[in-house]
């Protein structure tokens, strides 16, 4: 795969507020009320519509946005124009442009990138170019470097609650929380080397303690061409580990349609297809397939396309389990709103009969090489579907189109709309341009975040092993880690120990992700007079009982066991084993600290039931 | 700010200008793109260039000691392409749409992000299709640029003058699309003017810009001509979102309309009244007030004086009433204070200087009309409850009942322009001309 070129986008949140309004960037709560709005395209600068908001726009869809006090102001329903920027988020972003040696503009203009799938109740997203990259931006990898294109602020999505043929419902807690967007040069060229660039990336963008942490707080696009072929973008992949998967699968879903595209090209010309859709309603008048039929009694028709010089192609395997016809398909879903198409290589099949099939191909005139495409639906989707289809099917002569892909959870992906261009992007007029003077990047520049093997050394140095100390500057914990630290009573080890250790445990039973807001003031407040095995039993209490830490506190006291009771049970339990004892000797500590443990996990430091164990066996011998 | 000089002049050295499609190298910096102007208006400094990127942005790079090279792709700026002639079914029912500014009119430039007033007949068509299917579009003309701010009683006379016109010519609706934070006074203008209307005046306006998937704008245009051919009306109305939703609008009577928010999609309540109707997008219109002038045959007669030296006063704690006194010298004829609550101004302050008493009593004799409006924006004014507003309708300041106050202002101005006397203008000022004073304050009209 040499002529592969793969390029990634990285989304990573911000832990600031929104970047627009003063809204929180969390939420938990339910949202109170609903808002319906709608979405119409505009006439661009050139009159014309962008490509990919014409795909929506076909669309006419009524959007339901989910609101509440608690998560949205009136900025997010776009009843208020933006406010400024703060200036400690574009310090951030600042700050990783600068981490990554990139050239920071001197004057920032916000854009309005036309989005209109009701993602952004304003019909578009908010986005600022920060820095660019140049020969000194790059990213190592082990299989060589990938160079930094640009950095841009922006503002995050609505989440999608549903999404339907006519409608969708947002919740708007998610819209409006600023991400850094990195973009790199299409420089990486194995599926492995994609995965550790976005490794690196991540690892980057969190040495700056300025990013959330938790699922769905990064995301990349992949950028993915291959000799031959074109550029997709593949959209919202949140795990990293299926970087390579997607590379791999798209490379020869490309290959596969350049394949495709040969055969083609030796049995027929792109000319000799001609948009020629016949209406096959009648053909199907009494079909045993039950999906036809029940289409037909609910007033739908039948439409059929010739594909000259298709037959065996429409079945033919891109990826694995996805046919170009699965590819069509997804054309009339998208442009058509139908569930999806029927195809002659994989008839007879569905209920449709032999009979049926040679009909078609009669009425469309259709032989040898030639396949068919079928829709079933209401007119108007059939035609806007069919339409989308066929245009699918010339562009198949050419060979690969650039599209805007879906990233599916097996490594796959799905079309989802055609490759915007750049009149997606015009000014936001109600934002001033942001001035950077070279005073403010020096400040920054001068309090960088460390590298991360710089970091890796310190916290050797606090006495971590280190293994610990790769694990947790790997790990998504290390701001947390030293906002702890900054004021405790914890000791670097027990910390991390816990964090690395302990903490996924604690997140298996809990169900959940703890939030920064949650675990932060618990580790830094957490009294020394506790056992740290009281940590889990503590940030339960408080982050999922909705107890303050001063009653959690109260309560662990009164379930912590004394050292007389220690003692008491420690003497009731050599005397028990007395025999053991003898034999045993010192030795036999280790039996009884497991039965001590058994009965007081949690509620005593297990290195106080080790000494008390020790005095008492100690006692006995003497 | 626009180019420093020191730029323009490297610039212009190069042969370069707004438009073309550059390189700039300054140090470990390359950046390729098509350079902007920048706008007077601007913010920021004037020796950073503004270039588009190829993926859309527009970025901010210092000039300083780099180096420009002009590149083969410039493109022509500030250009809109012209849109094909688009054929009417002369069929439906004909209305004329003035527009005279504002964001529902306004335009912007994509390279730029500058807005201009470019509004065309073809543009509506494109961007709201729909138009063609409730209405011919006998006339969509562009009356003036100007926004809301801008307007003034000489822009409304104009506007009832083609309103009047059209109407003659026999359309059955008029449409004007107007900036939003002074429509209210427009439609309280119109509904003065316009003696006895024939048809619906409707006024929309765009709380969003135009630019934008989530504009208002082509809603309240469809629901704008819904009410303008179907609705059995013979009045001026505002018809704009009733909810922050694109739901549906309310028609709400031009005397009592009135902007509450500045920002909001449903920013126009009716005050002291309920809307008139309220119109769906798909064409419904559900009539909710009862009293309306409904249609006529007779198109309406102009009639548009109106005195400038008319003011418009709010009284607050502290106000001073030297206020009043400057534009008795300046010699206005007419004055409509916006006082608290009932209509109170302050008479025994603490203060002596600050007493209005003295100015409102030597304003009334030196022959100027003064006319009481509450600030409170909801609710009746009343003269007798306290002593302070006793003291002013003793003095001869005219009580407007549960008139809004800029509709006050402009009936004091309109009816000024009259050259009635005094006691006339006083008793006209009470008078129901278009909807705009009621005897009663009915409690579900209360609604915010």
């Amino acid at each position: 795969m040499s002529s592969l070129k793969v390029g990634l986008e990285f989304h990573q949140r911000l832990a600031f507020h929104k970047l627009f309004c003063s809204c929180p960037s969390t939420s938990l709560g339910e949202a109170s009320g609903k808002v319906v709005r709608r979405l119409r395209a505009s006439l661009s600068e050139l009159g014309e519509l962008d490509p990919a908001a014409l795909a929506e726009a076909s669309r006419s869809r009524v959007f339901t946005y989910h609101v509440d006090d608690s998560f949205n102001c009136l900025v997010e329903l776009d009843e208020e124009p933006p406010h400024p920027i703060d200036d400690e988020v574009l310090d951030a972003a600042l700050e990783m442009a600068l981490y990554f040696n990139m050239t920071v503009v001197d004057e920032a203009r916000v854009m309005r990138k036309t989005v209109i799938d009701g993602s952004n109740t304003s019909g578009f997203q908010r986005t600022l170019l920060v820095a660019l990259g140049n020969n000194d931006s790059v990213i190592e990898t082990s299989e060589g470097p990938v160079r930094l294109k640009s950095l841009c602020l922006e503002e995050e999505s609505a989440f999608i609650v549903e999404s339907g043929r006519e409608a969708a419902e947002y919740r708007l807690d998610r819209l409006g929380i600023p991400l850094v967007e990195i973009a790199t040069e299409p420089d990486i060229k194995s599926p492995s080397q994609a995965l550790e660039a976005a490794e690196e990336v991540g690892l980057a963008l969190r040495m700056t303690g300025k990013v959330m942490r938790g699922l769905g707080t990064i995301r990349q696009d992949i950028n993915i061409s291959i000799e031959g072929g074109a550029r997709q973008e593949i959209k919202g992949v949140q795990n990293l580990k299926l970087i390579p998967e997607i590379v791999e699968r798209e490379a020869l879903r490309q290959s596969s349609l350049i394949r495709l595209r040969d055969i083609l090209r030796k049995r027929c010309s792109q000319r000799s297809f001609t948009y020629n859709p016949v209406d096959l309603t009648e053909v199907f008048r009494g079909t045993a397939s039950k999906m036809i039929s029940r289409a037909l009694s609910k007033g739908d028709v039948v439409y059929g396309l010739k594909a000259p010089g298709f037959r065996g192609l429409l079945g033919m395997e891109l990826q694995p389990g996805r046919r170009f016809g699965t590819e069509l398909a997804d054309y009339a879903r998208v442009w058509g709103g139908l569930q999806g198409i029927i195809h002659t290589d994989e008839l007879p099949g569905y209920g449709i009969s032999e009979a049926e099939v040679n009909k078609v191909f009669e009425v469309l005139e259709a032989s040898g090489d030639d396949a068919a495409v079928i829709v079933v639906g209401e007119p108007a989707r059939v035609e806007a579907a069919l339409r989308a289809v066929y245009r699918r099917m010339l562009q198949a002569f050419d060979g690969v189109p650039s599209e805007t892909r879906r990233a599916l959870e097996d490594g796959n992906t799905d079309y989802l709309r055609p490759l915007p261009g750049s009149a997606r992007m015009y000014p936001e007029t109600d934002i001033p341009p942001i001035p950077i003077t070279a005073e403010r990047l020096e400040k920054i520049r001068r309090a960088l975040p460390k590298k991360p093997h710089e970091k890796v050394r310190e916290l050797e140095e606090m006495g971590l092993s280190s293994h610990m100390a790769q694990q947790l500057v790997r790990s998504h914990y290390l701001t947390v880690f030293e906002k702890v630290l900054e004021n405790t009573s914890l000791t670097p080890l027990t910390l991390a120990s816990f964090l690395l250790n302990t903490l996924p445990y604690v997140r298996r039973e809990g169900g959940r992700e703890y939030g920064d807001e949650e675990l932060i003031p618990l580790l830094r407040t957490f009294p020394s007079d506790l056992p740290r095995e009281m940590i889990p039993d503590a940030l339960k209490l408080f982050a999922d009982k909705g107890m303050s830490l001063g009653e959690v506190y109260e309560e662990l006291r009164r379930r912590k066991v004394g050292e007389d009771e220690l003692r008491a049970e420690a003497r009731k339990l050599v005397e028990e084993n007395i025999s053991y004892v003898r034999e045993k000797g010192m030795g036999s500590v280790k039996m009884l600290m497991g039965r001590m443990m058994e009965r007081f996990r949690g509620v005593a430091e297990g290195s106080t039931i080790y000494r008390i164990l020790m005095e008492e066996v100690k006692r006995r011998l003497e | 700010m626009p180019y420093s000089e020191e730029v323009e002049k490297k610039l212009s050295e190069k042969g370069v200008k707004p438009g073309d499609r550059i390189m700039l190298k300054r140090g470990k910096l390359i950046v390729e793109g098509i350079l902007l102007p920048r706008e007077e208006v601007d913010f920021g400094d004037g020796s950073v260039l503004v270039i588009k990127l190829d993926n859309g942005y527009n970025v901010g790079f210092r000039l300083d000691d780099g180096e420009i090279v002009k590149l083969e792709g410039s493109v022509e700026l500030g250009k809109f392409k012209t849109l094909e002639k688009v054929e009417q079914d002369k069929a439906l029912p004909p209305v004329s749409i003035f527009s005279t500014g504002g964001t529902i009119s306004a335009r912007i430039d994509y390279y730029t992000g500058g807005v201009s007033m470019l509004f065309t007949p073809e543009e509506l068509f494109y961007n709201v299709p729909e138009v063609l299917e409730i209405a011919y579009l006998r006339r969509v003309e562009r009356l003036f640029s100007l926004a809301s701010e801008d307007m003034s009683p000489r822009e409304w006379s104009t506007m009832a003058r083609r309103v009047a016109e059209s109407l003659a010519e026999g359309d059955a609706g008029v449409i004007i699309l107007h900036g939003t934070d002074t429509m209210h006074y427009t439609s309280a203008a119109l509904s003065f003017m316009l003696r006895g209307l024939n048809a619906p005046v409707v006024l929309i306006g765009s709380q969003r810009s135009s630019d934008r998937g989530s504009r208002d704008s082509d809603m309240n245009i469809i629901c704008g001509l819904h009410a303008a051919t179907k609705m059995n009306l013979g009045e001026v109305v505002v018809c704009m979102h009733a909810e922050s939703g694109d739901t549906f609008n309310n028609v709400i009577r031009g005397t009592r309309v009135r902007k509450m928010h500045s920002t909001r999609r449903d920013a126009f309540k009716p005050v002291n009244s309920l809307p008139l109707a309220r119109v769906w997008p798909d064409g419904r219109v559900e009539m909710v007030e009862k009293e309306f002038r409904p249609r006529s045959s007779e198109p309406p007669t102009v009639d548009d004086a109106f005195e400038l030296k008319t003011a418009l006063v709010k009284a607050y704690p502290g106000s001073n009433p030297e206020i009043i006194d400057f534009l008795v010298d300046k010699g206005y004829k007419g004055i409509v204070i916006e006082g608290t609550g009932m209509g109170h101004v302050p008479t025994e302050p603490l203060d002596r200087k600050l007493s209005w008493v003295g100015s409102v009593k030597r304003g009334i004799e030196e022959g100027v009309v003064i006319a009481m409006v509450t600030q409170c924006v909801f609710g009746r004014v009343n003269p007798y409850v306290y002593r302070n507003a006793r003291i002013m309708v003793k003095l001869g300041v005219v009580y407007c009942e549960d008139m809004l106050s800029e509709v006050a202002y402009v009936k004091l101005g309109w009816l000024l322009g009259h050259g009635f006397d005094n006691e006339t203008v006083k008793k006209l000022m009470l008078h129901n001309f278009a909807g705009e004073i009621s005897k009663r304050s009915l409690y579900s009209t209360y609604q915010l």
